[in-house]
């Protein structure tokens, strides 16, 4: 049975045992908070989220508050206003305001809260000080910790407890010299330690790699979908002018709630370093770059001269799209079609896969066996569709070998003739994962060079060497 | 002392008063004979008739706060409360080291009573004398068959613990305490769930005032009758205050409950301190409102009478401060302790009562503008009702009391910048 309330006189039906804040954000009213984070364990200590409700001698926290039947909420009366006004006050005491040179400038809640909510000036005297603590501690290979910008919220602590299940960091000291910490001289060592930097409402955690490398403002982030390893983790591109400074992890509660590992997070260099732009021939001891057209009929003459003889070789990271047409392709060549997997790795009991292909699923779906070592042998011709983390086959090097390639790879170097294809960021495709989601994403950055989509250079062939597919 | 009555302190004089022995021969585990005897409901029903109230500060019936425990299968506890972390109270300490068995035997009532088998009395680090203490007088009981297996012949199990703090305020409040027996930091926890739904790792549990379950063997043994002859009609019976500051004979007294407040000071105290002028009482401890000379009055030591004065009982401290004491300086020692002790989870008491130190001690060194004066209050005023303990209304208090009362002591320092008077005591303490 629904529950009734009012929050600041709409009416919401809402489902019992709910808190007010997330009745409230689910209605598209937004409750400020700190502490509250959709998938740890309420604390209620931050005190921004205090509500009115009716017939309560006091304000109350409503992440910690169960909607009841006939409860009315107010969200913005004076009340409120004043104690969140005094909560931003306190916690601007001791937090050292050094936005300038903080790399979460703009994307802090303390200082989006403060425009929103404050914009009150400072009522500290020039006697005041500020408690000292700690500045860019570092904390392990990934993180640096800035104590003094730190609001307690104890979501990091939280997040290695509950769901990295990873006991390193506490709260140590008490009252305003309270610091988020480790034992002493231990390292934040956790294959999830990025997330800190996402959950941390202020600029107390930041990623070493991300860290002053490109004020957020100028970032655009769009949506796509890791490829990294077959869990799919959702996430956004964050990028400028074709350069991807960052990933970070886009919440879907079906697949990676709000979180992503270190390694597929890391492995976004990819998208910026060693990409094949234009189409190459091999030449004496060379490759020479050609047009993409001249590309195209280069390797569709191969294609032709080997037909009958021809073994297709794809990535499992290759969207559902790609591996379709060239399946077709490759039949219609009267070729063997096979996927080529990256060296497993290691589940881990939060998101990462052994399974370190993107579309495993989804390829061995469509009747794509993996590829057997006698065949490359003994092909006269192999083509390969390569995805961005795709590693060297055993027994290609060497053969004569047609590649599509976002990459400059191992493989596309010895090529007869190289492709420039997109990348997972650069085209729109799908990934079945490991639990059989489907997951649609988008092109999230420009193409780069000549390159085009796998698709697209799949269909041009086909349509060189006169196929139907 | 006629007025001074003996229930909780009836012992304290007698050699050894700590021992088995001592408290045996004085009549002691009658009363827990007698309530084994009894259906446990019905136990919880004579503590409630005869109105004892949580002497930890809130005051709150205790055979009341019995019956909240849920009717189910978990395992339950009694966690008794001996961090006495308020700043002028010194009375469970008394008990807990001159009479730790009387202690014990109300345990052993009020673990009957909510049929819980498992006990802790949770003392402060600090008291190390009444712990070992406590500790003898435990071995003592379990030895008496008072405590372990089928205790008193009956098919009923209890245990008790002594747990030490590790020297927190904050573990005085019942939630922090229960984290600290869990053996993680005081941090006071979120209610609901309250302690009888969740409390020690997540099991019903009553937290009671050390001088609560003391008082509970007399009411048991005596009778609610003998119990309500003192006291007041809303708060029977006797209670401990502990008096300090510029009197005469400070110490720990046990008074029926509605006792004159004066009457406390001028004759069972011995009067002020060499004479000198009563300026203001602390009548609860440090947290509860200051009442100027003019308001103690006619003002009675008991629940109603305080609250009705503007103030609180407390859990007993009186603190008498003589004229020619600094207010300003006594904010200034306040608001240090509490932004000692202030555990640091919420962010109003976490950073409220560092800052509101900081300006108490510049006024004080009459590094201040008249300014500051209002942000002090204002930062006191910020804090109340805001938090998940009441700390933050602890150390608000003070803050808010004072700056508005003595208003003109601060603007004195803040003009002649600093404390007018040499000493901001009357008298130089030993």
């Amino acid at each position: 049975m629904a529950v009734k309330i009012k929050i600041n006189g709409r009416e919401l039906s809402v489902e019992p045992g709910k808190t007010v804040l997330s009745a409230a954000l689910d209605a598209g009213i937004f409750i400020p908070h700190f502490c509250y984070h959709p998938r740890l364990k309420v604390r209620g200590s931050c005190r921004m989220c205090l509500v009115y409700i009716e017939k309560t001698p006091k304000l109350q926290i409503s992440c910690a508050t169960a909607v009841a039947e006939g409860m009315v909420v107010e969200t913005d009366n004076d009340e409120v206003r004043k104690a969140r006004q005094a909560v931003l006050e306190y916690m601007l005491k001791n937090h050292p305001v050094d936005c300038p040179i903080c790399d979460k400038a703009g994307e802090c809640t303390l200082q989006n809260y403060y425009m929103e909510y404050d914009k009150a000036a400072s009522r500290l005297s020039k006697h005041d000080r500020k408690v000292k603590k700690g500045k860019r501690l570092p904390m392990g290979k990934t993180l640096v910790l800035d104590q003094e910008r730190c609001v307690l919220c104890h979501r990091c602590i939280r997040f290695m407890r509950e769901v990295a299940n990873n006991d390193c960091l506490t709260d140590a000291r008490r009252g305003d010299r309270t610091v988020i910490t480790t034992f002493p001289g231990e390292p934040v060592d956790n294959p999830y330690s990025l997330n800190l930097a996402d959950i941390c409402p202020v600029g107390a955690w930041t990623g070493k790699d991300f860290r002053f490398k490109k004020r957020v403002w100028f970032l655009t982030s769009s949506p796509s979908v890791c490829p990294f390893c077959a869990r799919g983790c959702n996430i956004f591109i964050d990028h400028e002018k074709g350069i991807v400074w960052r990933l970070r992890p886009r919440e879907n509660n079906a697949v990676n709630q709000c979180w992503m590992c270190d390694e597929g997070r890391l492995a976004y260099q990819a998208i910026n370093d060693n990409r094949l732009s234009k189409a190459f021939e091999k030449e004496e001891g060379g490759r020479k770059e050609i047009s993409m057209a001249a590309g195209i009929s280069a390797a569709a003459r191969l294609m032709a001269e080997s037909r009958g003889n021809i073994f297709g070789i794809i990535s499992a990271s290759a969207t559902l799209e790609e591996a379709e047409l060239f399946k077709k392709l490759i039949k219609a060549m009267d070729g063997v079609v096979g996927y080529e997997r990256r060296k497993e790795g290691q589940d881990d009991p939060l998101l990462k896969r052994a399974d370190r292909d993107a579309n495993l699923k989804g390829i061995s779906g469509l009747g794509i066996d993996r590829i057997a070592g006698e065949g490359i042998v003994k092909a006269e011709l192999i083509v390969v569709l390569e995805s961005l983390y795709s590693e060297p086959i055993n027994g290609a090097s060497g053969k004569k070998a047609v590649v599509l390639s976002p990459k400059l790879s191992e493989l596309a170097q010895g090529a007869a003739v190289g492709i420039p294809i997109a990348a997972y960021s650069e085209t729109k495709g799908a990934f079945v994962n490991f639990e059989g989601k489907n997951q649609k994403f988008e092109a999230a950055l420009e193409l780069i060079g000549d390159a085009r989509p796998g698709t697209w250079a799949l269909m041009e062939l086909a349509r060189k060497l006169g196929l139907e597919i | 002392m006629t007025e001074e009555i003996k229930i909780l302190s009836a012992n304290w004089g007698k050699p050894d008063s700590a021992s088995m022995e001592s408290y045996l021969a004085s009549g002691g585990y009658q009363a827990a004979a007698k309530a084994l005897d009894m259906e446990p409901a019905k136990v919880a029903q004579e503590v409630l008739d005869a109105g004892l109230r949580g002497r930890g500060g809130a005051g709150f019936p205790a055979g009341r706060k019995w019956t909240f425990m849920p009717k189910d299968n978990r395992p339950r506890y009694l966690c008794v409360n001996g961090d006495e972390g308020e700043p002028g109270s010194f009375k469970d300490r008394e008990i807990m080291r001159l009479d730790p068995h009387m202690l014990i035997e109300g345990i052993i009532i009020a673990c009957w009573a909510m049929a819980a088998n498992n006990s802790y009395i949770y003392i402060r680090g600090e008291f190390a004398e009444p712990a070992n203490i406590l500790e003898k007088a435990l071995d003592e009981a379990y030895k008496k068959g008072y405590l372990g297996n089928n205790i008193f012949g009956k098919n009923f199990n209890l245990n008790v613990w002594v747990h030490r703090g590790a020297g927190a305020y904050v573990c005085g409040e019942e939630t922090s305490l229960i984290e600290s027996v869990e053996g993680k930091r005081g941090h006071p926890r979120i209610r609901p769930p309250f302690p009888p739904q969740r409390g020690v790792f997540d099991m019903p549990t009553t937290v009671n005032n050390v001088e609560t379950i003391a008082s509970v063997p007399y009411i048991l043994k005596e009778g609610v009758a003998a119990y309500r002859k003192f006291g007041t009609e809303k708060s029977p019976g006797t209670k401990l205050f502990c008096i300090s500051g510029h009197v005469e004979k400070p110490g720990v007294y046990e008074l029926p409950l509605g006792f004159p407040l004066m009457k406390l000071i001028n004759e069972v105290a011995g009067g002020m301190l060499n004479g000198l002028k009563l300026k203001a009482v602390i009548p609860g401890g440090s947290s509860t409102p200051i009442l100027k000379a003019e308001e103690c009055q006619n003002v009675n030591l008991d629940y109603e009478s305080l609250v009705a004065a503007g103030s609180m009982l407390g859990s007993g401290e009186v603190i008498v401060i003589a004229e020619g004491t600094c207010i300003v300086k006594l904010l200034e020692i306040l608001t240090h302790f509490y932004a000692h002790e202030s555990c640091g989870q919420c962010t109003p008491c976490r950073e409220g009562t560092g800052w509101a130190a900081q300006i108490a001690k510049r006024i004080y060194n009459g590094d201040a503008d008249m300014s500051d004066i209002d942000v002090l209050y204002s930062l006191g005023a910020n804090m109340i009702a805001r938090t998940i303990c009441p700390l933050a209304d602890a150390a608000a208090c003070p803050i808010v009391n004072y700056t508005s009362k003595f208003r003109e002591e601060f603007e004195a320092h803040i003009k002649g910048h600093g404390c007018p008077n040499k000493n901001p005591f009357p008298v130089e303490f030993k």
